[in-house]
């Protein structure tokens, strides 16, 4: 008879896990497989991919402006920003340079965007970890900075407001004032949110030392936005290369230390304040002139104009059908959008669509990083951690 | 415009490395390279102080269907020191497209980038740590961001009310897509 040994009970085997991708911490249609021992996790695998809606296969079927659009619905979070970088890459297709009032417009909705994306950042991943009252103060200050957006263009989200060759309309005095009217209500209710959260004991528990990363692994890993400065390194395109009207504003960089959790937290509230601040400097130096380029085969032309002239109207339905032609060429331009670095390589082919455009999300690195940040983590941190990576599937997916 | 002047300089050096080199304006720089030095390029790219390039933060594909040379696989590099882009270049034929080294060995980014541009245009990488499908459906066949890959695609998914589950069928009966270009000259015809 052969010796059978007996099962050695108290040895612990690792276990695979299924998270989402239904779960409500995963912030959309994550799916994780976790291997765990006990509490722990040992590894971590994304599955990603189940809001692909082919986006950059869509916009080769459009013409330039229909493309636009889609971009809004990337990440559903800081829409403008992604409008903003297609538009550059255009204008940089076609080598125009836009008037100064639009670069300014379009710099003020820009760091309406950052605030919305980083109350929206913030809070959830507060909700998360268990604090349900940020949430609702930041929810009520996004809906009243989403008033903006629809006072300028129709629209609460997707706004489709940032277009090539300018903005959609002019910024009207009114709004002008009560944006600046608003500011420092807003900077009340940040400060209320930051003390509550940051004097919390259990706040600090969760996110402190939790998602340690080093600047090597950083740029290993392609990290890039507040996830890159956590570790101490001050990089940020509006500063090293200027786009829109940056250069002509005073910038502040928010910068970490350590790389965990708690700095990018921190860094994230820094960026708010320093949004108010460059909000603050727009609307003081806002100049006047056109908010879009006057060239009709680029923008169209106005309401006014289209009463008197009937090459006005030939160029209003030209533009709005056909679109504008571009020759051969290509631009890839890249902009830091409230994630990070976003960029769009777009390739035009003498015709009114684009040949090829593809979009490079920074939080398909981020998430990439996922395996990494949690090893050996407990798996309550890995909620944590989803909640700091600041991620929208929108722009994961594509 | 540093970097520029050092770029010159490893082309005198190593004549045979870079094929051509392109700088349009408020572009990084694009360099045309061979597959087989890939890996040794980026070796010195990566670890001589001079050049420094540490971040690779974007690897993609064009497919231009008409050309002998399929494909163009594209590297972008980042230089934080100098603050400086650089895009390295691939022209890939249709044999050439399972030769490709991987690159997560250097840069742990490569793994996804790759990845994706295996789902999306079926171009493989030799060791790969994993080379599967990223973005599309677990089922799912074909290449989506090839050009001759139609925009519907060829299955569509719908719940099935007297079977009781979700099924896989073929397109039809659905419109054609109707192109308003006027210059035809690159649109695929089946």
């Amino acid at each position: 008879m052969k010796y059978k040994p007996e099962l050695d009970y108290t040895k612990l085997k690792n276990y695979t896990m299924n998270f989402g991708p239904q779960h409500p911490a995963a912030h959309g249609v994550l799916r994780l497989v976790l291997e765990l021992r006990g509490e722990q996790v040992q590894y971590c695998d994304p599955h990603i991919g189940f809001l692909h809606r082919g986006t950059e296969k869509l916009i080769e079927y459009k013409n330039y402006i229909q493309a636009l659009p889609y971009f809004d619905r990337l990440d559903y979070v800081s829409a403008m920003a992604q409008e903003d970088c297609y538009s550059l890459a255009v204008e940089t297709l076609l080598d125009y340079d836009i008037p100064l009032r639009a670069k300014f417009i379009r710099c003020l909705f820009l760091e309406i965007t950052r605030i919305l994306n980083h109350l929206l950042a913030i809070t959830t991943h507060a909700l998360d970890i268990g604090a349900i009252t940020p949430f609702l103060w930041a929810f009520e200050e996004r809906e009243k900075l989403m008033e903006f957006y629809e006072r300028v263009s129709g629209a609460r989200m997707h706004a489709a407001y940032i277009r090539p060759g300018g903005v959609g309309y002019d910024i009207s005095l009114n709004l002008i004032e009560d944006i600046y009217t608003y500011i420092p209500r807003l900077k009340n209710r940040l400060n209320q949110i930051y003390s509550f959260l940051s004097t919390n004991r259990i706040w600090k528990q969760r996110l402190i030392n939790v998602g340690i990363i080093k600047f090597k692994e950083a740029l290993n890993l392609g990290f890039s936005g507040p996830m890159l400065r956590s570790t101490g390194i001050p990089w940020d395109l509006r500063v090293s290369n200027p786009y829109n009207a940056y250069k002509y504003l005073n910038n502040l960089i928010c910068v970490g230390s350590k790389g965990d959790c708690y700095d990018r937290y921190n860094i994230r509230f820094c960026e708010m304040f320093n949004s108010i601040y460059l909000i603050e400097q727009i609307i003081i130096n806002l100049p006047n002139g056109p908010y879009k380029i006057q060239d009709y085969k680029i923008s169209p032309p106005s309401i006014t104009q289209m009463k008197k002239s009937m090459e006005a109207i030939i160029h209003h339905f030209k533009y709005f059908s056909e679109a504008f032609h571009i020759s051969y060429g290509e631009s890839y331009n890249v902009i830091e959008s409230p994630k990070g670095e976003f960029g769009i390589h777009l390739i035009s082919f003498d015709s009114n669509l684009p040949y090829r455009c593809h979009i490079k999300a920074p939080g398909f690195l981020h998430l990439q990083a996922i395996d990494f940040l949690t090893k050996s983590h407990l798996i309550a941190d890995l909620v944590a951690i989803i909640g700091t990576l600041d991620i929208v599937f929108g722009e994961i997916d594509r | 415009m540093k970097l520029m002047k050092l770029l010159f300089l490893l082309n005198k050096i190593f004549p045979k490395y870079f094929k051509s080199i392109i700088v349009l304006p408020q572009n990084p720089i694009i360099i045309y390279i061979n597959i087989s030095e890939i890996i040794l390029i980026l070796k010195l790219l990566k670890r001589i102080t001079i050049f420094k390039f540490v971040e690779l933060l974007d690897i993609w594909t064009v497919d231009y269907f008409n050309n002998l040379y399929r494909f163009e696989l594209n590297y972008l590099f980042l230089n934080l020191k100098y603050n400086e882009r650089l895009i390295l270049r691939l022209k890939l034929n249709i044999e050439q497209i399972k030769e490709i080294p991987t690159l997560t060995k250097l840069f742990k980014t490569a793994n996804w980038l790759e990845r994706e541009v295996w789902d999306m245009f079926g171009i493989s990488f030799k060791k790969h740590p994993r080379m599967t499908k990223i973005l599309t459906d677990y089922g799912f066949k074909g290449n989506p961001l090839r050009k001759n890959f139609p925009l519907l695609g060829y299955y569509e998914i719908r719940y099935d009310d007297q079977k009781g589950r979700i099924i896989k069928e073929k397109i039809q009966g659905l419109t054609e897509y109707r192109n308003y270009t006027f210059n035809y000259s690159y649109i695929y015809n089946q």
